[in-house]
């Protein structure tokens, strides 16, 4: 967090707006590719993959087009899958030195304990989502946001691990990859769940400001964020 | 052997079987025919080619009890046939069938060798080739049985340990060869897969004879469960209530910021 002229503050840096960018790219192929692979359900989707290439290839049976489809969908999502690996690179080495001092780890003052931290966190989301009101102690993250933004990290390395992992699985144990294949596709619903809530809020007008950084000035003015986030102008232990 | 219903059956009698294994090798040599006919082999390329996956029966020995009370038991490891096949509900690409005989069959021609099928069979049934990139099993002879002919284990078995046709003479003969062995032996048998074994297989196309007490080693357990097939349908009904349920909660949410968005600073255009 930083400032770049004496009306604005950085809320978000280059690195964290271009990730973002690329990560929504990233994500949308991967829950476009992905979906087919879970069940037969999804078929239809793996069709409209197949579609393309059937006319090259001269197939015109359904269920060959499926089948196309298909090995598409397994190629594309593992390509997309490198790609996420190769842009989160640089991401988590701009990330990694300020790891403890960034605003989505809890700080809280030398005189409060955590259960209060926790219920002024709590107190506050709630003033803001529920009464429509400025909150009071508010940092950058509410103590939700904080807790996604750990699960989601954690999330998206379980999808990575475990979508490497079975890209090999000929040479893994058959119930390890087994296993593997869950854990990819419960953490596939979760992630879905979390996008679900995370555009919903991402859209809303309580958080415009917020939307106006990521996508394009990286900054919000003085005047807005000492009302949404009077936590940011506070130093914290 | 009458050709009336259109379900067919086979029967492996365990106690009845020599252990000569005439099935696995009537098996293999019957997909290497089929190779001659739908993939243009000719006979010494279909004869000296390992094709390990197209053998779709195995023989699994196991030793049960303590010596000298010690029993020896060869099991035969095949697809079974369920009626509610799980392999088919998860396969990505439609590759598994259900014929109207009840085998459940891989279209080779569409796997993609993803080993869903394996992954989600309550068996370990399935088995992947690297060599093909695709997996293999038991077809349940659908076109032998179609045709009015034996499966090619029933025809290779020289002790009609192996007996297939029609579900209702199959299960009428197994019923009674049941009664028989519970009878001789005194202890219960039990024709494994014409009741209901549970709800995530069904009833069972490929029926086994074996004394109840040794299920287990015959590789027929009372209550089989895929992890995964579990897993997923947990993963399904809590994804489908979690998802309405955060649909509903913002539904709601909109709905209440749209009531009381009128005092609320946000709602202040220099907001945005």
């Amino acid at each position: 967090m930083s400032s770049d002229n004496t009306n604005e503050i950085r809320l978000f840096s280059n690195m964290q707006i271009w990730y973002h960018k690329h990560i929504i790219h990233v994500i949308m192929f991967l829950i476009i590719t992905g979906t087919p692979l879970v069940s037969p359900t999804f078929s239809w989707l793996a069709y409209l993959f197949g579609i393309p290439f059937s006319v090259f290839s001269g197939i015109s049976a359904t269920d060959q087009i499926i089948h196309t489809g298909i090995q598409v969908c397994r190629i594309v999502h593992r390509g997309i899958g490198v790609v996420w690996i190769i842009i989160s690179i640089p991401f988590i080495m701009s990330m990694l030195p300020k790891i403890f001092k960034w605003d989505a780890t809890p700080h809280k003052d030398a005189d409060e304990t955590w259960m209060q931290y926790i219920k002024d966190g709590v107190i506050d989301s709630k003033t803001v989502y529920i009464d429509l009101k400025y909150p009071k102690k508010m940092g950058k993250y509410n103590i939700f946001q904080m807790l996604v933004v750990w699960g989601v990290a954690g999330l998206c390395i379980l999808m990575l691990v475990s979508g490497v992992l079975l890209s090999v699985r000929t040479s893994l144990n058959p119930d390890f990859a087994a296993i593997l294949r869950t854990l990819h596709l419960a953490g596939y619903v979760a992630m879905l769940i979390f996008l679900i809530i995370h555009i919903y809020l991402a859209v809303h007008p309580i958080n415009s400001a917020g939307y106006k950084a990521i996508f394009k000035t990286g900054t919000d003015t003085i005047e807005h964020a000492k009302k949404k986030h009077p936590g940011l102008f506070k130093n914290k232990s | 052997m009458q050709n009336q219903s259109k379900k067919k059956m086979v029967c492996f009698d365990s106690q009845a079987c020599l252990k000569c294994f005439s099935c696995a090798i009537g098996c293999s040599t019957e997909n290497r025919v089929r190779l001659q006919r739908d993939k243009n082999y000719n006979i010494e390329k279909s004869v000296s080619e390992k094709l390990d996956y197209y053998n779709y029966i195995t023989p699994v020995y196991s030793e049960t009890g303590t010596f000298p009370n010690v029993l020896a038991v060869t099991a035969l490891k095949h697809c079974k046939h369920c009626s509610i096949p799980q392999c088919l509900e998860i396969c990505p690409t439609k590759a598994i069938t259900k014929k109207d005989s009840g085998a459940v069959v891989i279209d080779e021609d569409l796997c993609v060798g993803c080993q869903a099928c394996r992954d989600a069979c309550p068996y370990d049934i399935p088995q992947y080739s690297p060599e093909t990139g695709r997996s293999y099993k038991c077809i349940l002879c659908y076109d032998r049985l179609d045709a009015g002919l034996r499966t090619a284990c029933d025809v290779a078995c020289p002790s009609v340990a192996i007996f297939s046709g029609d579900e209702d003479y199959v299960k009428a003969e197994a019923q009674k060869r049941v009664e028989n062995y519970t009878k001789i032996f005194d202890k219960p048998f039990i024709a494994y897969g014409i009741d209901e074994i549970n709800s995530q297989v069904g009833t069972l196309q490929y029926i086994t004879i074996a004394p109840v007490e040794n299920q287990d080693e015959y590789l027929i357990p009372k209550s089989p469960r895929s992890f995964t097939a579990t897993a997923r349908d947990v993963i399904k009904v809590g994804g489908v209530i979690a998802g309405a349920a955060t649909l509903a909660v913002v539904g709601l949410h909109a709905r209440h910021w749209k009531k009381n968005r009128e005092n609320s600073p946000f709602n202040n255009k220099e907001e945005k």
